[in-house]
């Protein structure tokens, strides 16, 4: 591929959850007032030894990643956003309702299968043709500001993407792409795939 | 071997007990006469091996600094933050560090007082209660096993809430011998049956169990 100025184009939010929710299948979000920004944060410890001295080190250790994104949603559904609330709150059974403290979110389940409240989040991508496709994500709060007055509302979002895995010695079936023993070895966190 | 960062990977603690584990009824389907998982560990599994030596004192050199030293064996613990682990299994070794897991007795009911726990027979045969814990070591590819290991308590620490419990164990390994498995009788012939030998009794190799 060469080189070329990247422009995504018309980039709609749609999302997916478990076959219990209310967004079992892609579902429209909506669209941005500004860039969506995707901010991997890459997790590296550095290997310090003394005949390098104490600060600088001669190797680093790649301890995986997780993904931020960031969307500014403002035309957008506002009862799909409130699933999306209530599932990253860990499945509250309405909108303002929480479950009991501790529920994990993955639930040791599956992807999509019930019990599994991470979204999918699905960036379309019409123009570059390269959509992104976070298998587990979740919203964070905060930040998440719905501003409410006589203006369209500009709803600031923030998305986790994580690696989500319901055996992390590897082989579980929330990430098929591993095997007993390797742990994160094939994880995918993304990909540019969309859900149907 | 040359020098290198040696990472261990993915420690996937092991368990293995003795013969019995396949017929004591109420035990969840776990056969963990076979090699079981216990669990991750929430941060790096600590190996504490303690060496016993005592000093051969001379008076030539003086009282404090000996000219020879005697090794009497050794021990080790092992402990670990276990974070995704099997509570089932997890009980079967509380109940054989409380003395065994016989007929009727779960972890929290009590073997008699003095019970041992290796009780004379051979590692892994029934009614041997010490555990073989091995931890694996996939990208190292050097795993430890530790043929007679039992949870001591303390420190055992099972937190309880809304948050993952990560529990605390410990293991000690010893060097587990019985002069009932000394080959034969004590006759003049044999001076040294029944008898408790030390030599070549294994602490700990880098094999797993099968």
């Amino acid at each position: 591929m060469s080189r070329a100025f990247f422009v995504n184009g018309e980039s709609m939010v749609a999302v997916k959850s478990n076959v219990a929710s209310a967004i079992p299948v892609l579902t429209q979000l909506g669209l941005t007032d500004s860039p969506i920004r995707i901010t991997p944060n890459f997790r590296h410890q550095d290997i310090i030894v003394d005949a390098w001295g104490p600060q600088v080190p001669p190797e680093i250790q790649a301890f995986l990643l997780d993904v931020n994104i960031t969307i500014s949603l403002v035309h957008f559904d506002p009862v799909v956003l409130a699933v999306c609330e209530s599932l990253s709150i860990g499945g509250g059974a309405a909108d303002g309702t929480t479950p009991r403290a501790g529920v994990l979110m993955g639930g040791n389940a599956a992807r999509f299968a019930v019990g599994n409240n991470y979204i999918g989040l699905n960036i379309l991508s019409p123009v570059a043709g390269v959509p992104w496709r976070f298998l587990y994500t979740y919203m964070t709060g905060p930040p998440l500001t719905f501003p409410l007055g006589t203006e369209r509302s500009v709803v600031t979002t923030n998305w986790r993407g994580i690696l989500y895995t319901n055996d992390p010695f590897g082989g579980g079936t929330a990430q098929p792409g591993t095997a007993a023993g390797t742990g994160a070895l094939g994880a995918v966190i993304w990909d540019h795939i969309l859900d149907t | 071997m040359a020098n290198a960062y040696n990472i261990n990977g993915e420690t996937m603690v092991m368990a293995k007990g003795g013969a019995h584990f396949a017929t004591v009824p109420g035990l969840g389907g776990i056969v963990m006469s076979q090699p079981t998982q216990v669990g991750l560990a929430s941060d790096s599994i600590r190996i504490t091996p303690t060496f016993r030596h005592t000093n051969v004192p001379s008076a030539d050199f003086g009282p404090a600094v000996p000219p020879e030293v005697m090794f009497n064996l050794a021990h080790v613990d092992i402990s670990m933050g276990l974070i995704f682990w099997d509570n089932q299994v997890v009980d079967l070794c509380m109940a054989e560090a409380m003395g065994g897991l016989g007929a009727g007795f779960g972890a929290g009911k009590m073997q008699p007082a003095g019970q041992m726990l290796g009780r004379g027979r051979p590692l892994l045969a029934s009614g041997n209660s010490f555990i073989s814990m091995v931890l694996l070591s996939p990208v190292l590819g050097i795993p430890w096993r530790f043929p007679a290991s039992y949870l001591t308590a303390p420190p055992l620490e099972i937190p309880l809430g809304t948050k993952a419990s990560l529990i605390q164990l410990n293991w000690r390994a010893i060097p587990y011998a019985s002069p009932l498995l000394s080959g034969g009788n004590f006759t003049s012939g044999n001076p040294r049956g029944k008898d408790v030998l030390s030599s070549g009794v294994v602490l700990w190799d880098h094999f797993t169990d099968d």
